[in-house]
This record gives C-alpha cells, structure tokens and sequence, in this order.
C-alpha cells in the first residue's frame, strides 16, 4: 500500500479522480483507492467525512465542516477525523489539493 | 421476502415486506438468501426506512452484508477500468455491460445495483484484437474456441481469466445461440450512455439496447431468474426514458420480441406491478414468429446447455457459406477445444447424436 502525506500537515485535501466509492444509506460509505489492495469502510463520521471532501480542504476545514452540521467540537472532530484522511491518503484515495 | 426486496421502492410493486420482525432462526437464512440475490442496496434502504423492522444486531448484519457487496462491486469496477485502459490503448471501441454500467445510468444510486462479475463487449471484427490485448496484461482465456475466428464471428464471448483469478467476460454479442446470432452488434456501438468511473469517460449501451440486453439477461439467464436481473427490467421499463417504438423495432430486427416479451413477464409476476407502461403494453402485444419460438425453446427447460442452443444457432446464421462455416465448426472443433470442453471426440459425437434426436423431437 503506498504511504501518501500525513493529515496533520497544513494542505488541502481532495479525493484522488481515480478512486472509486460507494455511498449508501446507515451511514455506510466504501471506497477504493487507485492502488489499494482492498476496499476501506468509512462508517459515521467517516462516512460524512467522504461527503464532505466532495468540496476539498484542510483537516480543519474539513472538521469544521462535520462539526457545524452536528453542533460537536470542531477540536473533537478534527481528532476522529485525522486517522480517516490519513488512511484515505495511504490508500491514494485522497491526495493534497493544489 | 426475497421478490419484497428486490422490488422495495418500485412504484406500485405489490409484493410485501413482513410487518413484524424476522424471527431470529429465519434470519441468517434470509439475509444470505438476499446477498446471493445481490439485493443488499435495496435491504438495507428498507431497513433504513423502517419499512423492514429489524433488531439493532439484525440492522448490524445488513450494514456488513451491504459493506461486502460494495466492496467486490468496486473491486470488479477496478478490474474493468483495467481492462478497458488495455482496450483503448490497443484502439479498441467497446462499451461496458450489465453490472457496473446499469448501477451507474440506471439507478438513482450505483449501490442499488450490485453485481457479481465485469462484462464487456467488443465488435467482432476487433474481438480478436481485444482477446490479444488482455492476454498481454497477463490473462488467459478460460476455454479455446472450436475453430480459429469461430468467437469472432459466431460466438457469444469469452471468460478472460486475470493472472490474480478475477474474470473479465468479453463478449461479441449479448447471448450464444440463436438470438445472439440473429442479433446485429455493430449497431451497439452506433449510440452510447456515457458514465464517469474513477476519472475516466465510459460507454454503456444506448438507453433501448440496455432495456434490451436487461431483458436478455432476465428471461435466458439463470432458471428461475436472478431477482437482480428482473429488477434491472423493472428499474429501465418504469424509470428511464424508453420509446416502446425503438425498443418493438429492435425486437422485431433482432428477432427477439419473443425474449422481451417473456421478461416482461417474468418481471411482472414476480414483482406484482400493477402499472404497464407504454413499453410493457406493446411488447405483451407481440406476436411471436415461428423462428422466436423454436429459438427460445433452446434456451429454456432441463435440457439447456450451450451445446443445444449452438446447434439452433445454424437456422440463425445468414448465408450458405456462413452456414458451412458455423457447421464445420461445430463438427470438427480443433483437437484442443475438444480436450478441454467435450472429453474427446467420440465423447462430442455421441452428444451430438443426442443433441438432434432431441432438436428433430421438437419439430
């Protein structure tokens, strides 16, 4: 698998063109990376994480983003969210956004 | 419960849901019985409604079955995008069939449709071509055919295997015998669905050759019927834009109104809809020709096979020499064909001889 750029950087992020998802209803949402030997299964907040990457950003927008829609802690959600873009990443699902 | 659900969210299908939960004995058997429907995408929407009450471990099984059917849907899409940079670096045209294209122009959602391999069709004149073409990525085709050229101009397709066991179905036309051979394929490549897919632009079939393939698909496919295959039928004749016009044509053209017509009816029983659109109206309407008759019969009941619906295929092709050629081919397959698919060739002729005894039967 290859290993991409680290969340905690300050960059942008957008999903990669090449990846390849599904949403579906429960708040379930799988995706595939160009190069990724398997399938990643984002469920709850990493399910509404991959919708909102439809429109790039920095982990904190991205964050802020999540927690405006449910009146959480950004702080909180920034923390959940790290781990999921940095798997994403590694995937080559997502990468950074010029 | 498994048609409930494979229906669930067609207008005015009649088949039900049940109002209580599923009992806990029932439970595993139903759910399995729905992932090898590939019915997930409409289980769990159903669940999601609380149109089907379920137990949280119960809505927990369904967001894991769903899970896993996406997850080879996208690996079989992967597969596909694959196959098709090979095709299109080799300047092959061709359009991507069934699954992956109808989850992606016909249903509102692509995870709705899930699907079990990766098909693609390619014009007889490249088939050659395309086979060439994957086997330089590394694949090997499942079986050789009975002649040099006989795929290329008479056969239904081939199971391309990829050097890690994933399978790529490329196919000449939608089904062997004497419907695929009646068929014109050429003309599937005249009009096209496009359909975005890992940031590339891929053909499906026009919206009428789809409708038609579909009901290709659910009414000479599996016996009984892939509920999926069915849906597809209902999803295109209720949801999507079909000029029952185009679509009477191509039956009549292809000499296949027959095939339409019994997967309107197949479709239609098992889902219970109560509306008919323009498209189901004309097509029930349909007169069937001796040919479609005779023809469909070698599709159908306990002795279907690939070898009976090859020998039907002869009243299909056009032309003496054309039919000298289908023939010999069938008779006197190279020695490799025969080792790998009938045993040997004293084995082929007796079945041959079995094979006519039974066609002569039916006339």
């Amino acid at each position: 698998m290859a290993t991409g750029p680290r969340s905690t950087e300050s960059g942008r992020w957008a999903r990669d063109r090449g990846a390849l998802w599904r949403e579906a209803p429960c708040a379930l949402t799988v995706v595939l990376g160009p190069y990724a030997d398997a399938p990643i299964s984002l469920r709850g907040t990493g399910a509404e994480l991959w919708a909102a990457l439809a429109r790039p950003g920095t982990a904190s927008e991205l964050a802020a983003r999540l927690a405006d829609d449910a009146h959480t802690d950004v702080e909180i959600v920034r923390r959940d969210i790290e781990p999921v873009l940095d798997g994403l990443a590694a995937a080559g699902a997502v990468r950074p956004d010029p | 419960m498994r048609r409930a659900v494979a229906s669930y969210g067609l207008d005015d299908a009649t088949a039900m849901l049940p109002r209580g939960m599923i009992d806990a004995a029932t439970w595993p058997r139903f759910l399995a019985a729905i992932a090898r429907d590939r019915t997930t995408g409409h289980l769990i929407r159903a669940v999601s409604d609380r149109a089907l009450p379920t137990t949280t471990t119960q809505t927990a099984a369904v967001v894991d079955a769903h899970e896993r059917a996406l997850a080879r849907d996208l690996l079989l899409e992967r597969l596909l995008l694959r196959a098709v940079a090979a095709l299109d670096d080799a300047g092959i045209p061709l359009r991507v069939l069934k699954g992956a294209a109808v989850a992606h122009t016909v249903y509102p959602n692509p995870d709705l449709r899930s699907f079990g391999d990766a098909d693609l069709l390619v014009p007889g004149r490249r088939f050659d071509d395309a086979v060439a073409a994957l086997r330089r990525s590394g694949a090997t085709r499942r079986y050789s055919e009975p002649r040099p050229g006989f795929d290329a101009r008479f056969g239904k397709g081939v199971c391309v295997v990829q050097p890690d066991g994933w399978e790529i179905d490329l196919h000449r036309a939608f089904v062997a015998g004497p419907f695929g051979l009646a068929m014109d394929p050429d003309e599937l490549f005249l009009d096209s669905t496009p359909f975005e897919l890992g940031g590339r632009t891929l053909h499906g079939l026009d919206a009428h050759a789809r409708f038609v393939h579909a009901c290709f698909h659910a009414a000479l496919g599996s016996d009984p019927p892939r509920l999926a295959a069915l849906r597809d039928v209902a999803q295109m004749a209720l949801h999507t834009e079909l000029d029952g016009a185009l679509v009477a044509d191509l039956g009549d053209r292809w000499r296949c109104g027959i095939v339409l017509q019994r997967a309107i009816h197949l479709t239609w029983t098992a889902f219970g809809v109560r509306v008919e659109p323009p498209v189901v109206r004309d097509l029930r309407r349909h007169r069937p020709s001796r040919f479609e008759r005779r023809a469909l019969a070698a599709y159908l009941g306990p002795h279907r096979s690939y070898a009976r619906q090859a020998v039907a295929g002869l009243r299909a092709v056009r032309g003496l020499r054309a039919k000298a050629a289908y023939t010999g081919a069938l008779l006197f397959p190279t020695s490799g064909y025969l080792g790998a698919r009938e045993g040997g060739r004293a084995r082929r002729l007796a079945r041959a001889a079995g094979l006519l005894r039974r066609t002569d039967m039916q006339r």
